[in-house]
């Protein structure tokens, strides 16, 4: 299928898709991911501001990007995005009346798909689709209607009318797990949201899992990335693994374990002390020799110089004159 | 408009409620309040009840209610008044609509039918069989809809709290598409603030309340998240604040900003201080 979710484990997921096979935009990945929801002294890892940046730089590609909402509205979407980006978005309007609750002609009802592509669209580059959200039509819709929807929109004959990629958004933390490895096992690309930073400013992560469209294992990648003020995206490539670490970082099948209890971004908490030697110290250490093993000069000493033995008894006990235990009569 | 979430957790947090629906009345809002858990004579009585801030306090209170004022578009405060609020008065004059849901259950499932003008009852999910609260929603839409003779400042709906309506029988999807067109509807169209109150626990296996509570914190431009002390009771300090604040859902690069602090409810009044720093305290 070619097109994708990502999902984030601390609560945000969000998808691409590609149907050109392709990799759009660059992928952000990183270690420390936390497959559980947010602790309660955090907030919720949002994804919505990583979908506008992939958004805006499609736009700056010249690439034609049809953003369609159900979660927020227009206002809400573009919030922080330049007005050069603002005006070449085209939208279509599921946020309004997905139900048909306030009209008979609402702009875009769930699952009308073919109202996604239709009022025409201006000639352009590729066509990418992005969904906020997916979460939104998946709790509404059945699942398996969904995918074949957006699956024959993705898979009809080629065309400018035809989006090349999908890229969705979905909430981890409103779907059971089966239903988001279902999911995944759609998706060519997945990008999974770390918890949110451990400080303001400071790089977020994410890993990015792609399956090869000839099919076989998928491969996992961690990046970390910052979200720049204009809404462009910076990749800083593959985080540094955390200071200490050492053995409980070791691989298993080349994935990061996570070893000691993280906080929600991921990485220990600052310490007092630390736990752990230095390269210096550890050399240090090594170079001390055991009191067991004695230096040449030492032990030749020792046996040149006559040992004798001294016997020393130790001097009697006081009595105590007082000690109730001699009132024994035993 | 702003959406904001009151969330409790292992406590009562409809002190809250009460604080909202005194403070948006006080500030010349048009409230539409879907009371669903007491009845209109007890929130009266505590409105009445509840004073506002005295010139002492004033400082401190109105540093940790900032975030609350902010999130209020059209809010003005009066802190000169010591007097509580009518809520009977403000309903006279128009500017409350209170819908007490124990009431229109009850006259819903036990009383005689009665034909009115084709208005349907807000709650009538709970007799039909159709589970989406479109009735409830055309309520909220009529009553803050403004009329021409209206000079109020704003409209306001507030909601305690939304998990009676899955105690009812209304599925959780039904329950969000209701929130759903309210923030279409109120904070989209008219401008307006939404508050509502649920109830949550994380360690509850409640997972259609649980669906709903992540559902509307994604959607929330303001969350007071108040929770009882893990340690249990205390009579100094009944519980802790936590206020989020989501930037993240407005500006780029943001990060949501988070605000804890704890609290003791008195008789007329809450008062708000930091953690470790309680008045038994010091």
């Amino acid at each position: 299928m070619p097109w994708g979710w990502g999902w984030g484990g601390s609560g945000v997921q969000w998808g691409w898709g590609g149907g050109c096979g392709k990799p759009w935009g660059r992928v952000w990945v990183a270690a420390g991911l936390s497959r559980v929801p947010p602790p309660p002294d955090s907030t919720a890892c949002e994804g919505r501001s990583l979908l506008r940046a992939f958004a805006s730089a499609a736009v700056q590609r010249a690439e034609r990007v049809l953003v369609v909402l159900f979660d927020v509205p227009r206002e809400q979407f573009e919030a922080g995005l330049s007005p050069s980006v603002k005006q070449r978005l085209l939208y279509r309007d599921g946020f309004t009346d997905p139900l048909g609750w306030s009209g008979p002609d609402p702009d875009l009802r769930a699952g009308d798909f073919g109202g996604l592509l239709g009022g025409g669209l201006p000639p352009g580059g590729p066509l990418t689709l992005v969904l906020d959200s997916l979460s939104w039509l998946l709790l509404r819709l059945p699942p398996p209607r969904l995918c074949q929807a957006l699956g024959a929109l993705l898979g009809g004959p080629p065309s400018s009318a035809r989006p090349s990629r999908l890229l969705a958004l979905l909430h981890g933390d409103l779907h059971p797990p089966g239903l988001l490895r279902a999911l995944g096992a759609l998706a060519s690309t997945q990008l999974v949201l770390g918890g949110p930073p451990p400080s303001p400013g400071a790089p977020r992560l994410a890993s990015v899992l792609s399956r090869p469209r000839g099919g076989g294992t998928g491969r996992q990648k961690d990046e970390s990335f910052t979200l720049l003020p204009d809404g462009s995206l910076r990749s800083l490539g593959v985080p540094p693994p955390a200071p200490g670490g050492g053995e409980e970082e070791e691989e298993e099948g080349g994935r990061r374990r996570q070893g000691t209890p993280r906080d929600s971004g991921g990485r220990a908490p600052p310490l007092t002390f630390r736990l752990r030697l230095s390269a210096a110290e550890r050399a240090a250490r090594a170079a001390v020799p055991p009191p067991y093993q004695l230096s040449p000069p030492r032990r030749s000493t020792l046996l040149q110089t006559p040992g004798t033995i001294v016997c020393a008894p130790e001097p009697p006990e006081d009595e105590d004159p007082e000690d109730p235990d001699d009132d024994l009569d035993v | 408009g702003k959406f904001t979430l009151l969330r409790d957790t292992r406590t009562d947090g409809s002190f809250l409620v009460h604080h909202f629906l005194s403070f948006y009345l006080r500030a010349g809002c048009k409230v539409c309040f879907v009371a669903l858990l007491q009845s209109f004579s007890h929130y009266n009585i505590v409105a009445q009840k509840l004073i506002r801030l005295d010139k002492n306090g004033l400082s401190i209170r109105f540093a940790l209610f900032a975030p609350f004022l902010q999130s209020c578009l059209l809010c003005n405060i009066m802190f000169s008044s010591l007097k509580g609020v009518s809520l009977t008065a403000a309903k006279e004059r128009g500017q409350l609509v209170f819908l007490e849901g124990l009431k229109s259950c009850l006259d819903l499932l036990f009383g005689e039918e009665e034909e009115q003008s084709g208005q349907p009852s807000p709650l009538q999910f709970i007799s039909e069989s159709a589970s989406n609260l479109k009735a409830l929603f055309d309520f909220v839409r009529t009553s803050l809809t403004p009329a021409s003779n209206d000079s109020w400042k704003g409209p306001v709906l507030l909601v305690d709290d939304l998990s009676v309506l899955l105690s009812l029988g209304a599925t959780p999807v039904a329950v969000l598409d209701f929130i759903h067109y309210c923030r279409v509807a109120v904070c989209s169209q008219l401008k307006g603030n939404i508050v509502v109150l649920v109830h949550s626990n994380e360690d509850s296996e409640d997972e259609e309340n649980e669906l709903v509570v992540n559902s509307l914190c994604h959607h929330s431009d303001l969350i007071l998240w108040v929770e009882g002390l893990v340690t249990g009771f205390c009579k100094d300090v009944h519980g802790q604040i936590k206020i989020i604040r989501r930037l993240s859902l407005e500006l780029m690069a943001e990060q949501d900003r988070v605000q804890i602090y704890q609290y003791k409810i008195q008789d007329k009044n809450v008062t708000f201080f930091a953690r470790g720093l309680s008045a038994a305290v010091l």
